[in-house]
């Protein structure tokens, strides 16, 4: 079940034209893996960013030719890349490529009884991290003072604003009082993405607030 | 955006990617490369950077092209979602270069991975007649902040608008959008 508490609009904004910090970036290529939700609508946006790159006044190249030639060129560094894999178990691939790690071997803390975590540490200003609930855990999540955006990866969790699923984003603040329980089915895996300290020390950087238009 | 120039541009990249035809790939390059540099430079990028990056780009398009799909997107589309997940990438570079070159994030290919529904065609007339609907002042606003990226509130600022002026016009915008895409979407919003 999906339940609309909070407006994504913006943050699927900020995904299209790229402007995101690179988790939340990373957690809107996850979100739109794992879920059809707001994949037309990105798709969409894209698409008129496409027509929007058509429409700008061109700016000369300064050296056509040459660049040309280099292009040309680079037919014999032979970098060609396997494919990446679509296939999408647990973590999206976008996850598992930013994390390094897929579902299985995350390095997990306990950090309570039923709750690991896994600390990535400050990113682009975030902070960011993997969780992990036992079925039918109650935690207590750490308060925060700026927002907290979680994605969903497996399993479910519910707390007074309803339930949240695999695919889903929880966007919770300070006003949320926010001690979410584990669905019974499995154990509930999420990826957050807070505000880091500096951040909220009125750095040049945007908080996660600002992206919203939270404010 | 001409469907008959989209049509054109899919020929000359399905010779670049058959025949490796540098002709088809000069015309390509005059096309976009300019327009590229000047979408880079309108997010801030210094000259060098903006061609630098214009050209990595291009490069994607030379190697690539074989994995362009016509009936999934506009050239320009692609090469939008190629320059954006670039300039992620430099910017990353920049700051820590500790990341791996081959993360799927960042990879060309990794920006269309899930499956269309409706064709490129229809999609773009779709999105046209959207955008087309849509009063000026709420166009220009959603513009900035999906092709610029610019928040609500630096939106506000730019445009003397007051935030809230600036975030209901968005969110009506966006609503729009989304009711005129739910057709597309039946499959899709099933989750």
């Amino acid at each position: 079940m999906t339940i609309k508490f909070d407006n994504l609009d913006a943050l699927i904004s900020g995904y299209v034209a790229g402007s995101l910090p690179l988790p939340l970036h990373v957690m809107m290529a996850s979100q739109l893996e794992l879920s059809g939700q707001h994949r037309s609508l990105v798709r969409a946006l894209e698409a008129a960013a496409g027509n929007d790159l058509e429409e700008l006044s061109p700016v000369a190249v300064s050296k056509r030719d040459e660049t040309l030639a280099q292009i040309f060129k680079s037919d014999e560094d032979g970098s060609g890349q396997g494919e990446t894999s679509t296939q999408c178990d647990v973590m999206p691939s976008a996850l598992v490529g930013f994390t390094g790690f897929s579902v299985n071997d995350i390095p997990w803390k306990t950090k309570l009884p039923g709750f690991k975590e896994f600390d990535l540490g400050t990113v682009d200003g975030c902070e960011v991290s993997l969780f992990w609930i036992r079925p039918g855990r109650t935690v207590p999540m750490h308060k925060h003072e700026g927002k907290e955006l979680s994605l969903i990866l497996q399993g479910a969790f519910t707390d007074e604003r309803g339930v949240f699923a695999r695919g889903d984003i929880s966007i919770a603040d300070e006003n949320v009082e926010h001690r979410p329980t584990a669905d019974m089915s499995a154990p509930c895996i999420g990826f957050a993405v807070t505000d880091g300290p500096q951040r909220l020390s009125g750095s040049f950087k945007q908080r996660i607030g600002d992206i919203l238009g939270a404010y | 955006m001409s469907t008959e120039l989209q049509r054109e541009f899919a020929v000359l990249t399905e010779r670049v990617a058959t025949s490796r035809d540098r002709q088809a790939f000069a015309q390509l390059f005059d096309y976009f490369a300019p327009r590229l540099k000047s979408y880079l430079r309108s997010l801030n990028m210094n000259d060098n950077a903006a061609e630098d990056l214009t050209q990595e780009v291009m490069v994607v398009l030379w190697q690539k092209a074989h994995l362009y799909d016509a009936s999934k997107s506009s050239l320009s589309t692609w090469l939008f979602r190629v320059a954006r997940n670039r300039r992620i990438d430099a910017v990353r570079r920049d700051k820590s270069a500790q990341l791996d070159p081959d993360e799927p994030l960042l990879q060309p290919s990794a920006v269309q991975p899930v499956d269309e529904l409706i064709d490129a065609d229809q999609r773009d007339e779709r999105v046209q007649e959207a955008m087309a609907s849509l009063p000026q002042e709420q166009l220009e606003l959603v513009r900035q902040a999906f092709f610029l990226g610019l928040s609500h509130s630096q939106i506000s600022e730019r445009t003397g608008l007051p935030l809230g002026t600036v975030k209901s016009r968005i969110r009506l915008a966006f609503g729009r959008l989304r009711r005129a895409l739910e057709n597309d979407a039946l499959v899709d919003t099933e989750f």
